[in-house]
């Protein structure tokens, strides 16, 4: 059986869905603590506001505030459930389709916005 | 045959990447002020840049991992937040340079002032990327970066003393100006270890599908390539040492710079200036401004790759936009291009331990490299040419700001 170390092999690596593409990285994960059992690994984060609040609160508490009033997804970190991790190796690989999921939120706005208006880009 | 042909795109691309406007500008200066005197210092970078180029080939052939992802995810991303902006400040100020470069080249030729080239080639630039293919851009840039052998046969036509060309890889200070002798230093090492070749080149290597088949690829044009280079700006260092050193010119303007082709050359020395300083750095510029996109998209993990329609990847597409036009405004509002040239590079040999020391951690690391883990000899000599430059550059650029 192979260890996983979470903070060595799952914290900022490459987060890839089940068609190997790139959706973000991994920026926080979470755990549930039980009342008389042992705490649950529960969630991976993806989000700006995940990753500032790991550099200091106050980075943490102006992130979510811009993420609110101007994100696309109003700067909630989107979580993806422990049971949908497929493999941890060089990249943490989930069982989702990254399109249908918030976080390619930003680059499709991109693309319908501004890429699309571009003569050669859409 | 194949990986024959392999090795010479290889080295011909890292020849184009290799000379810019930085390693034109310090060339120049270090043999208009100290003519062969700083030659070893051209050597000892180019020996560090031999070294680093390999081992960012090597890492992204048996890891799969790009230098930006690896040292993310190695390290964290609080601690790798840090290299990660001073990249980016670097990067965009050389950016500048780089267009700047391509503006004065311009304004030789046509006589009309950068400031008014600065937004059309920056149009130029971004037209080539949003457009083209990493190949092109590779092979394009490779193949008229040729012209700067121009400065080679300049030196062979000008016949030089060569006892006192060979004399110059012996380290030894001159009899005035030291404080400047080691601020060129300093910069001539900061324009030689970009650490933009690095993340450029570890990108290019998985846009390249390269697997530990390639390592054998990866050396030779590691080796050649840097080394063919740097065979250049020591042709322009040189010729340089022959033209202006005995004039008493220093330089303070590239219009200066360009009497170094015409007395070999005459009228056409002129020209062959102005095409090798714009092409040099026209190809300079679209692999930095392609280099700011792929740190961002890979610091960030998003998806990204030249080789991708613009609406594939609209992020990574959008950052190099952003990135080339907003370098392109500090052309237009007048920043002199050379000073931004010199300095930019002094700035890049302070934050180069910043870099360099965490890819050497992980150029050890057995998990990213294997069997394939740095020996001792590589481990030592970028250790020591870094440090060394770091203790230079500390040193050498606030005296020279104080000495005006």
């Amino acid at each position: 059986m192979d260890e996983v170390h979470l903070i060595r092999d799952v914290l900022d690596n490459q987060l890839m869905d089940r068609e190997k593409c790139p959706m973000g990285k991994v920026d926080g994960i979470v755990l549930v603590l039980r009342k008389g059992k042992p705490p649950r690994l529960a969630y991976i984060e993806v989000g700006t506001s995940t990753l500032a609040h790991r550099l200091s609160t106050r980075l943490g508490k102006l992130a979510e505030r811009v993420g609110r009033r101007w994100g696309v997804r109003g700067g909630e970190p989107f979580r993806i459930p422990w049971t949908k991790v497929r493999d941890v190796g060089i990249d943490v690989e989930v069982d989702l389709d990254a399109s249908e999921t918030p976080v390619l939120d930003w680059e499709k706005w991109l693309n319908e916005r501004v890429v699309g208006h571009i003569p050669g880009g859409g | 045959m194949k990986k024959a042909l392999e090795i010479t795109l290889g080295i011909l691309t890292s020849v184009g990447g290799f000379l810019d406007v930085g390693a034109i500008a310090t060339a120049v200066e270090a043999g208009a002020s100290f003519k062969f005197q700083l030659i070893w210092v051209v050597a000892l970078g180019t020996i560090c840049v031999i070294f680093l180029v390999e081992m960012s080939g090597r890492l992204a052939a048996v890891s799969r991992h790009t230098l930006v992802d690896a040292l993310r995810e190695r390290f964290g991303a609080n601690f790798y937040l840090v290299p990660f902006v001073a990249e980016l400040i670097v990067d965009f100020l050389v950016l500048a340079a780089e267009i700047g470069g391509v503006c004065i080249a311009l304004q030789l030729v046509t006589g009309i002032s950068f400031r008014w080239w600065a937004l059309p080639v920056a149009f130029a630039l971004w037209l080539l990327l949003w457009k083209g293919t990493f190949s092109i851009i590779e092979k394009g840039t490779s193949f008229f970066g040729l012209v700067t052998l121009a400065f080679v046969v300049a030196v062979f036509v000008m016949h030089p003393p060569w006892r006192e060309v060979a004399a110059g890889f012996v380290p030894t200070l001159p009899g005035h100006g030291r404080t400047h002798y080691w601020f060129v230093a300093v910069a001539i090492l900061g324009a030689l270890i970009s650490p933009y070749l690095f993340y450029f080149y570890s990108s290019g290597a998985i846009e390249d599908k390269w697997t530990e088949k390639d390592l054998g690829v990866n050396r030779g044009v590691a080796a050649v390539g840097m080394g063919f280079g740097s065979f250049v700006s020591l042709g322009v260092l040189v010729v340089s040492a022959l033209v202006l050193f005995p004039r008493g010119i220093t330089i303070d303007r590239y219009e200066q710079a360009a009497l170094v082709l015409t007395e070999p050359f005459g009228y056409w020395g002129f020209i062959l200036f102005a095409a090798s300083l714009g092409i040099a750095c026209f190809g300079a510029a679209l692999e930095v401004g392609l280099d700011q996109a792929y740190v961002v998209a890979q610091a960030l993990g998003w998806n990204w790759g030249e080789n991708q329609h613009p609406s594939e990847d609209a992020r990574f597409s959008i950052t190099y936009t952003i990135f080339i036009f907003a370098a392109s405004l500090l052309m237009v509002a007048g920043l002199d291009p050379l000073t931004l040239t010199i300095f930019s590079m002094a700035l890049t040999a302070v934050v180069l331990p910043l870099v360099i020391l965490p890819f050497l951690v992980l150029m050890n690391d057995e998990k990213y490299l294997g069997r394939h883990r740095n020996g001792v000899v590589s481990n030592t000599v970028v250790i020591v040419i870094i440090v060394m430059t770091f203790v230079m550059a500390v040193v050498a650029i606030p005296l020279q700001i104080l000495g005006g």
